[in-house]
């Protein structure tokens, strides 16, 4: 018995480890994500943000990354509190019932800074890194 | 007496069918050739329902008269839509939304549940003309798209309570903020109508000054909602074997919804009550009652189990005898991949609860249990 808990401790300390590596690298590649506009837009709160991207406010046009991206589900985490699913129902009821359109997806972050760049009204994320004159960040997601 | 709404002329809606395709088609062809958007998305359910006393057959509302008895039925549950938005500029767009059910008899039939032209002078103005929901209830518009739902069966108690589902006519909708508050102010009125299988026969039922109105206010996660819904629609009562009387039912539902979901825990709850003119000579409502329901869920990852009690009081009504019928349900979903939830519910209502049964049984107190399962979809 002794003997079988002393060989499992290593694993559990292995596994533990590599939970919270996982944790750690997740929490980082969330910390990279930014909110942007084009130049001259001003801050705008998480709230603000949240609003926009589950349909309760219209006044911006939400830009999303592809559904693979784990961006995407990352800045829905941190955004709204929500995973995919939940905002793939939120927005089912919002579509079905003509209550809003669901953001409308490109492929990378060049396009996101794109869509952005060229349109005040559009807002989008992307990393961190990926962050040059085009854009303007309005709010970054720790 | 059972009042109940006959499948719809498949003629007449297959032509409306017709109709709303050709409208997309027409535009999806302009939208290739200009700078018009179309979005072409839809949603559906695979899945069905059973009881556990073959005497009882579980329906929606009234609306159905074919329901799930002993052996698991598919053809109650399962149902798919599709629906074509043209968008002309940021103005201007048309929504077509075709819905495939069974509805009243056994037969599966399409239907339009949405055509409207809509014009939106500024973000916050909304104004449409054409076929919409008839927003009588918190989800009343979005009761067929199960995948937005926790549950399988939307509460029987409320929502079995409105045969009329659709509004043809005009609706304004002004959303602003103030403060921390999000408002919503929604108005509709128009004209609706639905077959129902009265004692007399079948009767199509024609509704007018049909008028919807609502406030809702989101705060953060939680949301509230007060409506008034009312129409007016003539009847021929048979109050005894050749003795019929000419009625005017003047239908009015006072709702007040509450939904809370910080995306971890879920809690709606709606109380509605329903009033009516009295049936000359007999100096009583067709039908009066107050419903309410209670739902509360906890998300665990893909896993969402749900508790739900509902409750029914009939306000003397000429239909059916005074009554209290409360109802435990629960329900899961699972997020098994995006776009598909599995669904599992079980209630257990009472065989005199006038909520859930094509012919109730006013005399038992048998408790009786309804089973469904299924997948909610979207694409």
């Amino acid at each position: 018995m002794n003997m079988n808990q002393t060989r499992k401790k290593p694993a559990y300390a292995l596994a533990w480890l590599g939970i919270s590596g996982l944790l750690l690298s997740s929490l980082a590649a969330a910390g990279d994500i930014v909110v942007v506009m084009a130049p001259g837009a001003s801050p705008l709160s998480k709230e603000d943000v949240s609003k926009v991207y589950v349909g309760r406010s219209k006044d911006l046009k939400p830009i999303d990354l592809p559904e693979a991206s784990p961006l995407r589900e990352a800045f829905y985490k941190k955004a709204t509190g929500r995973d995919l699913n939940q905002i793939k129902a939120v927005w089912s009821r919002l579509a079905f019932t003509s209550e809003g359109t669901p953001p409308r997806s490109v492929a990378d972050d060049a396009a996101v800074k794109k869509a952005v760049a060229s349109d005040p009204k559009a807002i989008g994320y992307i990393a961190k890194a990926d962050v040059d004159g085009t854009v303007k960040v309005v709010l970054e997601l720790d | 007496m059972h009042y109940r709404r006959r499948g719809p002329h498949v003629s007449r809606h297959f032509k409306r069918s017709m109709a709303a395709l050709g409208l997309t088609l027409v535009f999806v062809d302009v939208a290739a050739a200009d700078d018009v958007t179309t979005t072409i998305s839809g949603y559906g359910t695979a899945g069905g329902s059973f009881t556990s006393n073959g005497a009882y057959h579980y329906v929606h509302d009234t609306t159905e008269f074919v329901g799930a008895g002993n052996d698991f039925d598919t053809s109650l549950d399962s149902r798919i839509g599709v629906q074509a938005k043209v968008s002309f500029d940021s103005h201007w767009s048309i929504t077509a939304q075709e819905v495939v059910r069974e509805r009243g008899d056994s037969t599966f039939d399409p239907g339009t549940e949405w055509l409207f032209v809509q014009y939106s002078p500024i973000s916050a103005v909304d104004l449409r003309v054409g076929r919409m929901a008839l927003a009588t209830f918190l989800l009343s518009d979005s009761r067929n798209v199960g995948y937005a739902a926790t549950w399988f069966h939307a509460p029987n108690e409320v929502y079995s309570s409105e045969p009329f589902q659709y509004i043809d006519g005009a609706q304004a909708k002004w959303q602003f903020e103030l403060g921390p508050f999000d408002i919503g102010f929604k108005g509709a009125y128009g004209t609706s109508d639905a077959e129902l299988e009265l004692p007399t026969g079948l009767t199509d039922a024609k509704a007018k000054n049909v008028s919807s109105s609502s406030l809702s206010v989101q705060w953060n996660d939680l949301l509230v909602r007060a409506a008034l819904t009312k129409g007016a629609s003539p009847f021929e009562v048979p109050l005894a074997p050749e003795f019929i009387v000419n009625y005017i039912l003047k239908d009015k539902y006072l709702s007040f919804g509450t939904q809370y979901d910080n995306g971890t825990a879920i809690f709606i709850s709606e109380w509605s009550k329903r009033t009516e003119n009295d049936v000359p000579v007999a100096n009583k409502p067709l039908f009066a009652s107050t419903q309410w329901y209670m739902a509360g869920g906890w998300r665990f990852g893909k896993l969402t189990p749900m508790v739900i009690y509902g409750g029914l009081k009939e306000n003397n009504p000429l239909a059916n005898a005074d009554g209290y019928y409360g109802t435990w349900s629960v329900a899961l979903r699972y997020d098994i991949v995006r776009n598909i939830a599995l669904k599992a519910e079980a209630s257990r209502p009472i065989a005199a609860n006038p909520a859930y049964w094509v012919t109730a049984n006013p005399d038992s107190n048998q408790r009786i249990n309804v089973f469904g399962f299924g997948a909610d979809f979207v694409f």
